[in-house]
């Protein structure tokens, strides 16, 4: 198998063997994106000689060999700051701009031995479930060109699912981690609301937004998990949940582990190839040992119309920032102070930014507020309140990632609703706050990846993955698969 | 629940210093009554007696406050040297004052 398709478990196996080095796998990756980034169009920037120089320095002291990622190439979505490195977030309005410092996670990476290759593109301020809203051009999903790899961290996940990158991070405000990772066959996480620092993830709804990885598997998963997690004094939000070692007991499989599939709740809306590959899949499990429970998330159907008052409230607040007075774009066109602001954003943001701005003004603005955003926030509680009955009768709940496989470029571009049906599956999660993770599940009838989803109680992660782990086993989809990337 | 129009927009884009192009007024502003028109199903819920979740958190996130003690920031050259225009010290901004309000 060449280098850049093997897992981190088993990359690592190898260095510890002394086969290979970090400058080899490096080497691997960026001969890949070379090969194939063409066809897929995942990165916004390579950062080809500083990934080297840093593989080499690792591989001169030796001193990878003791770090858990020590030498792993991997990719950051572009709305996570790296010092010196341009950060776009997708979007005109920021241009060219290099952030004066580092998100917390990409320092504990760097701590790790991991290999930072290039920033990945996403839609516009990660507003967008294909990532065709960037403001660069949209990225392809590697199983089929004419296909959108989902958003809005499609780049991450298509860079993953490629073998461009052993792992990659996203962030999750609705969905754009685990959505992605259904369409494109790979591993996606969105763990606890405060598990993972925020510090230099570029904001968009603060009380949703959480960072994760994308692997190829759950093993892979839970390794990344382990470097990213833990308090972080520049993050108030962040908490201080003792972090265990996710990858204890990963192979313990799914006997007396109690699953709970919402059945009510998938209703209608469920793609027939979607729903044939979850339903197989909780039989396996069934059959494995798992004990299926039937539970009910009675306003999780609602979770949509909250979510898109309360993200795009608190959106409106976050994006304000961009006015063209300390970073990014500026318009020359004004003469004032408020002309500035008006035209640089006029001028800066794409339409779905000002779309949810708008709207985000809308709700909040005077005589709407209670009708909209306070009521929004009791739905909120209801679906919380909802996720805990739940998990009273099971230890995991089991739903699809996504109600369709990968739809195609531009199928959904003219339609916004439409494509926010995408997040009815992983918004809820959001809501409250609860760790998730999409596995790739089957195949659909034209051979596109199927994600299912796994939602645990909050801060455990660690019986989230052990379950997905033991339902990775079962599935019928191949362990570790990179996608074939065929030219469009 | 009152219908978005031209001047619900302009009120929109004054609130929220976001000018929409000639372009964008109408697509947006049909999109904007469809997404409206979907989040109005809330009204149909029954949340009597339900506290608002005006934050996220679990456990003890958010209370854990630091020492009141001064931390190093960025540096200030270094922040600047990304501004669209800037003095050695300050952000620079057109004018805001009018020169007839000059004494």
């Amino acid at each position: 198998m060449k280098l850049n398709e093997l897992s981190i478990h088993e990359l690592r196996a190898r260095m510890a063997a002394g086969e290979v080095g970090p400058v080899a796998a490096c080497e691997a990756a960026l001969a890949a994106v070379d090969a194939r980034d063409g066809a897929v169009a995942a990165f916004l920037d390579v950062h080809r000689e500083r990934a080297l120089a840093r593989a080499r320095a690792l591989e001169a002291s030796g001193g990878f060999r003791a770090l858990p990622l020590g030498g792993v190439p991997v990719a950051i979505k572009d709305n996570i700051c790296i010092a010196g490195s341009t950060t776009t977030c997708g979007s005109r309005i920021l241009g060219k701009y290099k952030p004066p410092y580092s998100a917390t996670v990409v320092e504990k990476l760097d701590a790790a031995g991991a290999v930072v290759i290039g920033k990945t593109n996403l839609d516009e301020f990660a507003m967008g479930s294909s990532t065709e809203n960037s403001g660069f051009g949209p990225t392809r999903n590697p199983w089929d060109p004419a296909r959108a790899p989902g958003g809005s961290s499609g780049g991450s996940a298509a860079a993953v699912a490629a073998g461009m990158a052993a792992a990659s991070l996203g962030s999750d405000t609705g969905g754009s981690i685990r959505q992605p990772a259904s369409f494109c066959g790979v591993v996606g996480m969105k763990p606890t609301y405060g598990r993972v620092s925020r510090y230099g993830l570029v904001a968009f709804a603060s009380s949703l937004d959480q960072i994760g990885p994308f692997t190829r598997s759950v093993c892979d998963c839970a390794l990344v998990l382990n470097a990213l997690c833990g308090r972080d004094p520049r993050d108030a939000t962040s908490a201080s949940a003792p972090v265990p070692d996710f990858t204890a007991g990963l192979g313990h499989g799914l006997k007396g582990v109690r699953l709970g599939v919402p059945w009510g709740f998938l209703g209608e809306q469920l793609d027939a190839g979607v729903r044939a590959s979850f339903e197989a899949a909780v039989a396996a499990a069934r059959r494995d040992g798992a004990v299926v429970e039937d539970v009910e998330l009675p306003h999780a159907d609602h979770g949509l119309a909250a979510y898109y008052i309360i993200a795009n409230a608190e959106a409106s607040a976050n994006l304000a920032r961009f006015d063209g007075v300390r970073y990014g774009h500026r318009s020359p066109h004004a003469q004032t102070l408020i002309d500035m602001y008006t035209k640089t954003r006029e001028e800066g943001f794409g339409p779905e930014v000002k779309r949810r701005i708008l709207l985000g003004t809308y709700v909040l603005s005077a005589g709407y507020y209670d009708a909209y955003y306070r009521r929004a926030q009791q739905v909120r509680s209801l679906i919380i309140a909802d996720f805990a009955k739940a998990f009273a009768r099971c230890d995991v709940v089991m739903l699809p990632t996504a109600p369709t496989p990968a739809f195609r470029l531009g199928e959904k571009t003219d339609d916004p609703i439409l494509m926010y049906l995408n997040d009815v599956f992983t918004i809820p999660v959001n809501l409250a706050g609860l760790p998730g993770i999409s596995i790739p599940c089957g195949f659909s009838p034209e051979k596109l990846p199927i994600g299912l989803q796994l939602v645990g109680r909050a801060f455990e992660e660690g019986p989230l993955l052990r379950a997905a782990a033991g339902i990775e086993r079962l599935v019928d989809f191949p362990a570790g698969a990179v996608a074939p990337v065929v030219r469009g | 629940m009152s219908k978005i129009d031209r001047d619900v927009i302009r009120h929109l884009e004054r609130l929220a210093r976001i000018d929409l192009t000639p372009d964008e007024v109408g697509p947006i502003t049909e999109q904007l009554n469809r997404i409206v028109a979907l989040v109005e199903r809330l009204q149909a819920v029954d949340v009597e007696g339900v506290e608002p979740t005006r934050a996220m958190s679990h456990g003890d996130a958010g209370q854990d406050l630091r020492a009141d003690v001064v931390t190093p920031g960025l540096d200030r050259a270094d922040v600047l040297a990304e501004a669209p225009d800037a003095t050695a010290e300050f952000f620079r901004v057109p004018r805001v004052i009018s020169r007839g309000e000059e004494s």
